[in-house]
């Protein structure tokens, strides 16, 4: 019975096929395992056997012509035989053992059979162990197992052919260091020297524990649950750091402006109870205690120790806290009652330099104030250029709870309270 | 050497361990007066009285069971299920009892049982008696399972199973028991877990146990003259696994064909396969390939049961496909 | 009936009752994991059989196995250990509840599947058979377990092999839910001996010494070679099936009539009617009786957990380690 011979496709991106050569004739006899034809792709040429044996009655892609993957290309059958129509419309599968001859020499790096379209190499387990230990690059062998499978034959002959141009040592040495010897550049001979040299440093992983996990932990939930909303207000500090110096000089003892802005923003909060509020369980807490979290950093991590009653303390008592808190903190001698039942939190970088940050909220709370390095910049003051001390504030909120006019209007007033810190007698 | 056949050494095997050890006593359906269906204990009542060899009722489970627990007092119990396609009958006894009953008890009791099943097609049985079980028992832990090709392994592994302290399933073929093969008279043992290269070859190893290995054997010297030189591993016991022998062949061959008679969905064969892959992956050059019945059940007429499970010709197949 | 027996009597009775009603309690504390079957209220049916037993012989037993094992001498610490999954337990934590064994006592199982230790038990004395040993093993079951094949394949066997055993059934009403004459066609478990032609007795399962009479004569019988015997003991599961079972198969009225026939109230009434008692000393004992449950749960509390690699151990005797990898 005539049967169809169709274009195969040679490769998953393969959808048509150019006839480059017929090795037989119409009329030819053709006997199983036989090169039948060879087809070139975009990427390679390939001669193929038939797995059919009869004669070829007719030949219907020519030479130099072009056909979709499937397309019938020629018609085998018995000598004689009558090419009837009814077997196009019934066809048959034709299997084709695939001798893949690579064009001449390919260059270095080239495709090969083997290499499928996402450029994964097709080889068994144990080429791949082979070429591994004979430092071979796959990507120049050709593979001549099933489907190009580069095959173990593959990797030894391609190894005769093309002797590593590496010392044994340089060898093992790279099998030991997982180093591709084809990856090092060099005109003479690969020495172990090459191989350390491309020894790239080593990653250390170490287990995620301990405080850092807990950070990881939290920060994730916050990120992953809360939506946040950050925005910056800039506040002149002139006031602040005017008040300040009075008190060192009133109190003989020293200030900073962490406290006076905590003072601020405990202020700002027992007007605005919503900034001072969480979402948990489905419900919204409004806290009654305005307690305020001050972000201290570690060595290995970041603790947040909380100062109670933020807003019932004076400034000297805010400092006390905060310092005793701070030194804690370092010292690792915080008790639970100092880290849990803040309702808001401060955390600063001006001493880092920072300009600006997206801090990211300490949950369950609802916000966080971040605090910029002071900085002299030039401002319009009643149209003229001066320069004050300036600095960024910037609110941390979650948007479930918190709607950005609100966070702008605590950040507006905050602002108030910084640049007229009087307004807090009232 | 003498040649003697499967059937006579496995009736070789009981009658030394009757006589070596008086805990012995062999338990099923026409054992003693008739000396078994398949002739395996002819004579053995009258030796042995038949409070050792015992004609039981048909009834399957409750002899089993039985067994289970005469095994939990100290008789080494030799159960004969007439056909492996009876265990089903009895898998509570088997299953739940005599397999778990060592671990479950904390260590506190050995059960010293051997059930000897015959299976296996090829006598025109049909589908209820002529399957190959052995993956509903490999699956169970506390399970030892032996499958013997040739009449000097079946009686050096039926002696040892017989002391084993741990209950063994010791899996029979039917077609094997008129094969004969070299025997000594002296005694000998093999020891459970302990796999036969049964043919020495570089290109290809082919895993087989109980009647495949005959096939495997003959595939191996088609395949010989087609140029390619197969490494025959005979099993013989499922479990324990010897792992140290498939090894050190497929880091040889790097290249792996497994064979079995029974339906090839949920066989012991696809476990080789995995624990192939699992544990030699950078050593093979090929996908391992399970040669196996088809998923059906057997059939009685001649032309449909040769077609259902593997014979030479199918493996010389297989191997054909992975040395491609 | 003289005092010192009945004592002995009641005071395995109550160690059993004790010994359900507090791993009930824990059970329900959450201190136990798996599924407790208890079988409060069957106490003389289990002493009064085991009673009848010497030492050397042997029991199997079911899932709900605790007050077997207690009444053929099992300790009621490591039983408990054993119940709370900790190394120092029966099956060193690997059994549970439902498979306490102490072969050193006779005890060769409690079993999952219900009918399970039938064939086992009937084995245990075909063993004792082919060795010419006089001991005798008995089979305990519930009524349901006598709807099983392994039950009459087994009775059959012992009947037509005369094998020394005695199967006795509990028979208290239920398969977990079912009630049994509702899937049952005969009034006494007892008359299916006669299938097997070997004497089949129905007895009151809450009076323990009539138990106690009933399975001594079976005892006798098997031990002189006369085969088995069925003895069936009408009794009552006081409490579900399982513990948290709801129990809405049974009726108040169902239930209140076997309160009034508790095995236990039954006892010491008869010791103090017939004087063998007085009522303080049965407070004494049931006080004894109930420290040394507290002792047994505080010995499993205090008990290590198994050492995770055991978990791999003990699954084959020999090449074990291997065998379990491959």
């Amino acid at each position: 019975m005539a049967t169809e011979y169709k274009m195969p496709q040679l490769g998953l991106t393969m959808t048509e096929g150019t006839v480059t050569k017929w090795f037989k004739a119409v009329g030819d006899t053709v006997a199983v395992g036989e090169v039948l034809v060879e087809v070139a792709t975009d990427k390679i040429t390939n001669q193929l056997e038939s797995n059919l044996a009869g004669v070829l009655l007719e030949i219907i892609v020519d030479e130099g012509a072009t056909a979709p993957v499937q397309a019938v290309i020629a018609i085998i059958g018995q000598p004689g035989e009558k090419v009837a129509t009814a077997t196009k419309a019934a066809p048959v599968v034709t299997e084709l053992l695939q001798t893949t001859a690579p064009e001449v020499a390919e260059p270095r790096g080239a495709y090969s059979a083997a290499v499928s379209i996402a450029g994964r190499i097709k080889a068994s387990p144990y080429a791949k162990k082979l070429a591994a230990a004979q430092s071979v690059d796959l990507s120049v062998v050709t593979g001549t197992g099933p489907g190009g499978r580069i095959v173990e034959r593959d990797i030894r002959e391609y190894a005769m052919q093309a002797p590593t141009k590496a010392s044994p040592l340089a060898v093992k040495v790279a099998a030991e260091h997982q180093v591709n010897l084809a990856e090092i550049q060099k005109e003479t001979r690969i020495m172990k020297a090459d191989v350390l040299a491309a020894v790239k440093p080593a990653t250390v992983a170490k287990p995620l524990v301990g405080i850092r996990k807990v950070i990881a932990e939290r920060m994730a939930l916050s990120w992953n649950t809360a939506p946040h909303v950050h925005l910056t207000v800039e506040v002149d500090m002139t006031a602040v750091l005017g008040l300040k110096e009075n008190l060192v000089r009133a109190t003989g003892q020293k200030a900073s402006v962490t406290e006076l802005v905590v003072k601020c923003a405990a202020y700002a909060l027992r007007e605005m109870p919503v900034i001072n509020a969480s979402l948990m369980d489905n419900q919204i807490v409004m806290h009654e205690a305005v307690n305020i979290g001050i972000a201290v950093a570690l060595d290995d991590g970041l603790i947040v120790p909380v100062v109670r009653n933020a807003d019932q303390k004076n400034l000297s008592q805010l400092r006390e806290a905060i310092v005793s808190l701070g030194g804690k903190a370092r010292s690792g001698k915080l008790s639970p009652d100092e880290i849990s039942g803040g309702t808001f939190t401060v955390t600063n970088l001006g001493m880092f330099g920072t300009d600006h940050f997206t801090p990211v909220i300490n949950p369950p709370e609802s916000a966080i104030l971040g605090v910029c390095r002071i900085v002299e910049k030039p401002v319009v003051l009643a149209g003229t250029i001066v320069t004050r001390p300036m600095s960024n504030f910037i609110l941390g909120f979650d948007h479930r709870l918190i709607d950005g006019a609100v966070g702008a209007k605590f950040m507006a007033r905050l602002r108030e309270l910084l640049e007229n810190p009087s307004l807090l007698l009232i | 050497m003498r040649e003697i056949n499967y059937g006579q050494a496995i009736s070789e095997a009981m009658h030394e361990e009757m006589v070596r050890d008086g805990s012995v006593i062999i338990l099923g359906e026409d054992m003693g007066v008739m000396g078994s269906v398949f002739g395996l204990t002819k004579g053995f009542m009258d030796e042995f009285g038949a409070h050792r060899v015992i004609d039981t009722p048909i009834s399957e489970a409750g002899f089993t069971g039985m067994a289970v627990g005469a095994a939990m007092r100290g008789l080494r119990p030799i159960v004969e299920l007439m056909y492996v396609d009876f265990a089903p009958i009895c898998l509570d006894p088997i299953v739940n009892q005599a397999a778990k009953m060592r671990y479950m008890t904390g260590g506190q009791v050995k059960v010293p049982l051997v059930i000897r099943a015959p299976g296996g097609a090829g006598r025109r049985n049909a589908g209820q008696h002529s399957q190959s079980l052995e993956a509903l028992f490999t699956h169970i832990p506390g399970l030892k399972v032996v499958a013997p090709a040739t009449p000097y392994d079946a009686k050096g592994l039926l002696k040892s199973a017989i002391r084993e302290d741990d209950p063994v399933m010791f899996l029979e073929h039917k077609i094997l028991y008129a094969q004969k093969g070299e025997v000594p008279e002296t005694e000998y043992l093999i020891p459970l877990g302990k796999a036969d290269v049964k043919r020495q070859g570089k290109d290809v190893t082919i895993i087989a146990y109980s009647r495949q290995v005959v096939f495997a054997l003959e595939a191996a010297k088609e395949l010989a003259a087609q140029g390619i030189e197969a490494e025959v591993i005979d099993l013989r016991t499922l479990v324990p696994l010897d792992w140290e022998t498939i090894e050190t062949s497929v880091k040889k061959t790097h290249r792996v064909v497994v064979v079995q008679e029974a339906v090839k969905r949920g066989g012991y064969a696809g476990e080789i396969a995995t624990q192939i892959m699992e544990n030699a992956f950078d050593e093979l050059d090929a996908p391992v390939k399970r040669v196996a019945g088809l998923n059906v059940v057997l059939p009685f007429s001649p032309a449909l049961e040769d077609a259902a499970y593997p014979s030479a010709k199918d493996i010389v197949a297989g191997v054909r496909d992975v040395v491609k | 009936m003289d005092g010192q027996t009945a004592m002995k009597f009641l005071r395995e009775m109550l160690k059993i009752r004790y010994f359900e009603l507090k791993a009930a309690e824990l059970f329900m504390q959450g201190l136990m994991a798996g599924n407790i079957h208890t079988c409060a209220g069957q106490e003389a049916a289990e002493v009064g059989a085991c009673q009848a037993l010497r030492e050397t012989d042997f029991i199997t037993s079911t899932h709900r196995g605790h007050g077997h094992c207690i009444a053929k001498g099992g300790q009621v610490d490591i039983m408990m250990a054993e119940l709370f999954g900790k190394a120092t337990g029966y099956c060193k934590g690997k059994g549970g509840s439902m498979h306490i064994v102490d072969v050193g006592l006779g005890i060769l199982g409690a079993n999952g599947i219900v009918g399970a230790g039938i064939p086992i038990a009937t084995g245990s004395a075909l063993a004792s058979k082919i060795r010419g040993a006089d001991e005798v093993t008995l089979a305990f079951f519930g009524d349901a377990a006598s709807n099983q094949g392994s039950f009459h394949e087994a009775l059959n066997m012992a009947s037509a092999w005369k094998l020394p055993c005695v199967f006795v059934c509990e028979n208290n009403k239920y398969g977990v839910s079912v009630c049994i004459d509702r899937v049952c066609n005969v009034e006494d478990i007892a008359t299916r001996a006669v299938a097997y032609n070997i004497p089949g007795v129905v007895v009151d399962g809450n009076d323990v010494f009539e138990v106690y009479e009933a399975v001594k004569t079976a005892v006798e019988r098997a031990r002189s070679g006369e085969g088995p015997s069925l003895v069936e003991c009408k009794t009552y599961r006081h409490r579900g099936h399982y513990e948290g079972d709801p129990q809405i198969y049974k009726t108040p009225e169902e239930v209140g009539y076997w309160k009034d026939r508790d095995p236990i109230l039954r006892l010491r009434q008869k010791m103090t009617d017939a004087n063998l008692a007085t009522v303080v000393e049965l407070d004494v004992l049931e006080a004894e009786v109930k420290a040394e449950i507290e002792a047994a749960v505080e010995f499993a509390k205090q008990s290590p957990y198994p050492a995770v690699d055991q978990v791999t151990m003990d699954v084959y005797a020999n090449d074990n380690e291997r065998s379990v990898i491959r």
